[in-house]
């Protein structure tokens, strides 16, 4: 069969030169028509490694009876039908090739690059059939009877709610928060990203959204411990979930999943724990799409060698809206950025004109936050309004200025004899609106900036955006309009509760 | 415009559907480019020479209705003008005007206040002001040069007496210094007519309101001391704010906090101590800088300074609290000698409080740092973690204010003496006054010449007497 298959595979591009004066192309597996296009629909061809064993994650699941309870769920709810994309055929990238600039042979330190193919990808973390046993779930009644009891005392307006397949449905939710829009190797969880810039002493956050709406997961790598892939790691009682089987690539090809040591629930203690700390996001991290098709996680591109500047086309990411005058990048990590995690996303104006966008950021908890985002001064950025959910940020603010200006006042810290640790000044750029960059990133290659880490860099700032109260748990927007020429830099944002201010490091 | 322009796109678009698409290429081309001149004639209104070329923004801002509006549209705002619309140059070498761009925005709302050009005739330089010869400035906008130039004069702050014109300034570095900072005193975002009688500039400067819309007056800290009030003379109500055309600028005060405290009897303890700190400490209090002296620890921002009467400094010395810096003197070299040196300060820092708060129509209830470091994990009223800074928690209003310090204890304003509401203001300088000539080209021979001066920051203070010391143990 095997065999057959590939004789199609090497006939087809043959068939394909003729097939201009014919209507269709037909792909055939096991005798059946698997696929057929008309030629006048088709620009080019192209192949992909694919084994006949390649699965979508719900088709693995279904066979895996080990988890034969959280399928039954995943059916119940519907939330199986929402696992089925793969690709976005309808995405060509030779319809961008105008954006893109910078080829390889000039010599930057830079190319330009489209990403090549839009796909989807999912990731489940799921309890094995003995680990609900465990717990004492036997059954899918049984697991709808213990979501409820965790999800009703987190969403008791919702306790009513019996259709399962409404996204407020206890078990509905139980079974989507095990579900992620991203396709995550174990290393892609958090380690992917734990590149060159990141301090090795200090441990390292990330933090997905689930399919159950408005909630977070968190990943934790404890440098103390060597631990990683630490899941919503809970101060007060000590618990976490941990990753006891991982099933992915090349056998499923849109996922992964893993089995999990015990149920994963957002529930009271973890509401509570993401509510009371700060939750730093890459702003790359937002974008599923970034991480589904390769872009993201590919760890530190070491110059001389070029880095790699992925021209986003409009509409590809879904998460970011922008005028037809805002071009998107997305540089990947780079040993001479003192970049949070390496990458960086940069809008810049056509030329002559001014940026606009808005992007949505993932889902945080109910509450007051002082939200900031971190970015890099370079003199190009330009003056900017900013908005958060639409209200206004304040006055315009001159992303040109200099850190060391009066209106800013960063101060290396020890240099001040009468403020060796920086604290002080750290209250002067407070009150005028900023504060330093997080001293948890360095950048690999001192040249284009300098410090021991971004604390100890001019260049890194993070601008107070205000402070916000958010009366439902959900997903926010930034919004960034450019009213002089420049482009607009996105490292990573911040929400962090007003009571986790007092107590706030530096880190 | 817009809309014509977009009409005009319209039917060109459909003849270049239905004809030739190079002749209609070459009508759309000449379309835009009509239609860009034309747009570019009816927004030029006098632009001065040293400012942005059209950058094509988004938001024109001469075609918002902001408080920037009246500013270009009055004949007699050339200065002001002028001033926002001096433009800088980004490294990527596109230029824009920042204040403009800033006073059109519709994100903030603004109360803007404008001198008309006839009574820019007597600013006080802040510099001048704490050297030998004294000087004042008189912008004035040169129609041929389309920039404003400054004409120095002589000034006696004893006696409030201009003299004679010494020098004409045309350096453009030192006059964008002097009038961005004179613009930025005449900033506030907000609305001043809120309620309160003192607002915050974006300089940080303070100023007191009093009035409504046309009838609106403003006093900075120069204006309390010598009784003077600018009078609005137009007043227009903007998308995004007021703006208020004013028969005098703003005068700042001049007074440094050194300067009132080392002058006021009734602070005179308190001032003692401050000025007592040994010149081996780093954590000074003062340092020489600015017009005399600035405290140290002062930033670009605004401060109140709370200070105890005299006998109650002295109570507290007798009763242990503190020691003065005489017993400390006295004190054998060691660590216990450091010990209360650092003691002393810490408790003369306490008294130092982010945020302006005035006895004022409208309450007070917050909680601010001070300027005090938490070094260790005990606990303490406001809650405050180790390596951050101390705090005072602050209500009260037109009655008056209680501070209530970390320690539980209280202070309230004393306004019998009214020794309140004190407005300081200590500037920071690229060079001590001694450092540049006089206005007159006196003075230092070393010296650099006085339109090579430059204000660096400034913050404003607000002193009030309380009756009682304030303690974080």
């Amino acid at each position: 069969m095997k065999t057959i298959i590939k004789l199609l595979l090497v006939f087809l591009p043959l068939a394909g030169s003729f097939a201009s004066t014919q209507d269709t192309i037909y792909v055939m597996r096991s005798g059946e028509v698997i696929y057929k296009k008309a030629v006048s629909e088709l620009d080019s061809i192209s192949f992909e490694n694919w084994s006949v064993n390649r699965r979508s994650i719900t088709e693995k699941i279904a066979t895996d009876d080990n988890y034969s309870i959280f399928y039954q769920g995943l059916v119940a709810t519907g939330l199986v039908d929402s696992l089925k994309a793969d690709r976005d055929k309808t995405y060509d990238f030779m319809k961008y090739m105008s954006l893109l600039s910078f080829s390889k042979d000039m010599g930057q330190w830079f190319y330009d690059e489209l990403p090549r193919l839009k796909r989807s990808g999912f990731t489940l973390f799921m309890e094995s059939d003995s680990v609900f046993i465990l717990n004492g779930i036997k059954n899918l009644s049984e697991l709808k009877t213990y979501a409820a009891g965790i999800y009703n005392a987190v969403y008791p307006e919702d306790a009513a709610v019996t259709d399962l397949r409404n996204r407020k449905n206890s078990l509905n939710r139980f079974i989507a928060y095990h579900i992620i829009n991203k396709k995550l190797s174990l290393r892609m969880l958090i380690d992917a990203y734990d590149t060159d810039h990141m301090l090795k002493t200090i441990d390292m956050y990330e933090y997905l959204e689930t399919f159950c709406p408005g909630t977070l997961i968190e990943i934790k790598k404890e440098r103390s411990t060597n631990q990683t892939n630490i899941i919503n790691y809970v101060t007060q009682t000590g618990n976490s979930v941990r990753i006891i089987n991982q099933f992915g690539a090349p056998e499923i090809y849109n996922g992964y999943y893993y089995g999990i040591d015990k149920p994963m629930c957002y529930d009271i203690n973890v509401l509570n724990e993401l509510s009371g700390k700060r939750l730093r996001f890459d702003f790359a991290g937002f974008f599923s799409e970034l991480t589904n098709n390769n872009l993201r996680g590919n760890g530190t591109i070491n110059s001389p060698s070029q880095n790699i500047n992925y021209k986003i086309p409009r509409g590809y990411l879904s998460r970011i809206n922008f005028s037809e005058q805002t071009n998107v990048s997305y540089l990947t990590p780079y040993d001479k950025f003192q970049d949070y995690q390496g990458d960086e996303i940069v809008l810049a104006p056509t030329t002559g004109k001014l940026y606009d966008f808005t992007i949505t950021t993932p889902p945080v908890p109910a509450g007051t936050y002082e939200v900031r985002y971190g970015h890099m001064t370079n003199g190009k950025r330009g003056v900017a309004e900013m908005y958060v959910d639409g209200i206004s940020a304040g006055a315009p603010v001159n992303l040109n200025s200099k850190s060391t200006n009066g209106e800013i006042g960063y101060e290396f810290p020890h240099t001040i004899a009468a403020d060796y640790e920086g604290y002080e000044n750290d209250k002067v750029m407070r009150n005028h609106g900023y504060m330093k960059g997080p001293a948890c990133y360095k950048v690999p290659k001192l040249g284009w900036t300098t410090g021991v880490n971004a604390r100890y860099s001019e260049n890194n700032l993070r601008k107070i955006l205000g402070t916000f109260n958010f009366t439902s748990a959900g997903t926010h927007t930034f919004t960034v309009k450019g009213l002089s020429s420049g482009e607009f830099q996105c490292d990573f944002i911040e929400f962090v509760p007003v009571n986790a201010l007092e107590n706030e490091d530096i880190y | 415009m817009n809309q014509v322009f977009i009409y005009k796109t319209r039917i060109l678009r459909n003849i270049y559907c239905d004809v030739n698409k190079l002749a209609c290429l070459l009508i759309v081309f000449v379309a835009v480019a009509a239609t860009d001149l034309a747009a570019q004639t009816a927004t030029t209104v006098s632009m001065p020479t040293n400012t942005i070329q059209k950058s094509g923004a988004v938001t024109d801002s001469l075609s918002v209705n902001s408080v920037y509006k009246p500013v270009s549209l009055s004949s007699k705002t050339h200065i002001v003008d002028w001033v926002i619309n001096i433009g800088e140059t980004s490294i990527d070498g596109s230029r824009f005007a920042f204040y403009k761009l800033y006073l059109s925005s519709l994100a903030a709302t603004y109360s803007l206040f404008v001198p008309t050009d006839e009574y820019f005739i007597k600013y006080i330089d802040p510099i001048a002001y704490g050297q030998d010869v004294q000087g004042v400035l008189k912008f004035w906008y040169n129609t041929k040069t389309a920039a404003v130039n400054a004409t120095v004069y002589r000034y006696n702050k004893s006696t409030g007496v201009i003299g004679d014109s010494v020098a004409l300034i045309t350096n453009s570095t030192f006059l964008q210094n002097r009038l961005w900072k004179l613009l930025d005193s005449h900033i506030v975002v907000g609305n001043v007519e809120s309620g309160n009688s003192y607002y915050v500039s974006r300089a940080n400067d303070i100023v007191k309101i009093a009035g409504t819309g046309a009838t609106l007056n403003v006093q900075g800290g120069g204006d309390l001391v010598n009784n003077t009030v600018a009078h609005t003379t137009d007043y227009y109500q903007q998308t995004n704010g007021s703006t208020y055309f004013l028969d005098k600028p703003i005068d700042t005060a001049l007074k440094s906090v050194y300067t009132i405290l080392s002058n006021t009897p009734q602070f005179q303890e308190f001032f003692t101590l401050l000025n007592g700190v040994p010149v081996t400490s780093v954590q000074q209090i003062f340092a020489i800088q600015g017009v005399d002296y600035r405290v140290k620890f002062f930033n670009a921002y605004h401060y109140t300074v709370y200070v105890p009467t005299n006998e109650v400094i002295l109570a507290a010395i007798a009763n242990n609290t503190i020691k003065n810096w005489a017993t400390i003197n006295a004190m054998p070299d060691g660590a216990s000698k450091t010990a209360e040196v650092d003691k002393l300060i810490r408790f003369l820092k306490y008294h130092f409080q982010d945020n302006a708060v005035f006895v004022d129509n409208q309450t007070v209830n917050g909680i601010y740092p001070t300027a005090i470091l938490k070094t260790d994990n005990t606990v303490t009223r406001f809650g405050t973690a180790k390596s951050k800074f101390l705090k005072v928690g602050v209500t009260g209003g037109a009655a008056g204010l209680t501070i209530t310090a970390e320690s539980g204890v209280t202070a309230h304003v004393v306004k019998s003496d009214g020794l309140y509401n004190i407005i300081a203001k200590d500037y920071v300088f690229a060079r001590l006054p001694s450092g540049y000539k006089n206005v007159d080209g006196t003075g230092s021979v070393t010296g650099y010449t006085f339109d090579t001066s430059i204000i660096s920051t400034s913050a404003s203070a607000v002193i009030h007497q309380i009756d009682n010391v304030l303690t974080f143990e």
